[in-house]
């Protein structure tokens, strides 16, 4: 039997060899792979305009209130008080209500004395 | 130098270095599989070198355009030739090549253009004959096994099929042209 694999094999082998496959198809494969990098090059070269669109004076307005806005969430996170002192929801709201009635005791205070000074 | 270089690197390098557009690269890949896929393709489909020539082209079309398709973590060789085999499969079925291939012998002898045929070629001719007989899919595998020299491991990762449907279509196979193909003794030699 391995007498007859190895026969098999070598004719397969020389008929393989008689036969080549066209000599175009690599030159054909090649310029699909240059056109290729070509599209890699522009899409390269759209990000470039992108970045030069970013730092131009072009669309000013938008890009500036775009950053503000970026800049305060950036300073002010919505959330960190939370994150921060691991505080829920609703400890935020009663702190929000102790505030709110410590400044009422405080303007009713200042009121009071208003009221107390005699003319 | 450059030539030197590349032809040591692995087959699974050569597709990442053609992913960034690697014109060596890709040179380099093509000439270590473009004879055996082209003979693959020319046994699998009629035996048309025409046909055998869009098939590898459309191949290696399909590994540049998307070489990100590659894992790897496999053999190159066994993704390419699952590749290879089922472009074969879906042609089978557009074109019905199957039925085809025994009432229309003219793409056969259309690849004989040479003038010289030897007694070589005429038992090769035999032999494909007989093999296109028993089917398209004893003809892949003993293709896969006797030409390409894949493991029985191997044709089981690229045509998904169990080992033991390959060792029996192999057996088959090998069976069917002792029988049909006798004339020829010293194919068999020692068996």
């Amino acid at each position: 039997m391995k007498n007859f694999d190895q026969n098999i094999s070598q004719l397969l082998n020389n008929d393989a060899r008689k036969h080549q496959p066209n000599s175009q198809i690599e030159s054909r494969l090649h310029q699909t792979m240059l056109a290729k990098g070509c599209e890699r090059k522009a899409t390269q070269n759209s990000m470039l305009d992108f970045f030069t669109m970013l730092f131009s004076t072009r669309f000013l307005a938008p890009k500036l209130a775009f950053g503000f806005i970026c800049l305060i969430l950036w300073c002010f996170p919505p959330g960190k008080l939370n994150k921060s002192n691991n505080l829920t929801l609703a400890d935020s709201i009663n702190n929000f209500h102790n505030e709110t009635v410590d400044s009422a005791k405080i303007y009713s205070t200042a009121e009071d004395s208003i009221c107390s000074i005699q003319f | 130098m450059f030539k030197k270089r590349y032809s040591k690197i692995k087959d699974e390098r050569l597709v990442n270095l053609i992913a960034t557009g690697d014109q060596q690269a890709f040179s380099e890949l093509y000439a270590r599989y473009k004879d055996r896929l082209y003979y693959y393709f020319l046994r699998m489909l009629n035996h048309c070198p025409d046909t055998a020539n869009d098939f590898l082209q459309d191949l290696f079309m399909k590994v540049i355009q998307h070489p990100e398709y590659f894992d790897p973590s496999k053999k190159f060789s066994t993704w390419i030739f699952t590749i290879a085999s089922n472009m074969c499969k879906n042609e089978y079925r557009r074109l019905e090549v199957r039925s085809r291939a025994h009432s229309d012998p003219a793409c056969f002898n259309s690849d004989d253009s040479r003038k010289e045929i030897d007694e070589q070629d005429l038992l090769v001719k035999q032999l494909f004959i007989e093999l296109d007989k028993l089917g398209n899919d004893h003809r892949e595998v003993f293709l896969l096994y006797y030409r390409e020299g894949f493991t029985v491991k191997e044709i089981e990762q690229i045509l998904d099929i169990a080992s033991g449907t390959i060792k029996s279509r192999l057996h088959y196979a090998r069976k069917h042209l002792q029988q049909k193909l006798s004339k020829h003794q010293y194919l068999f030699l020692n068996d």
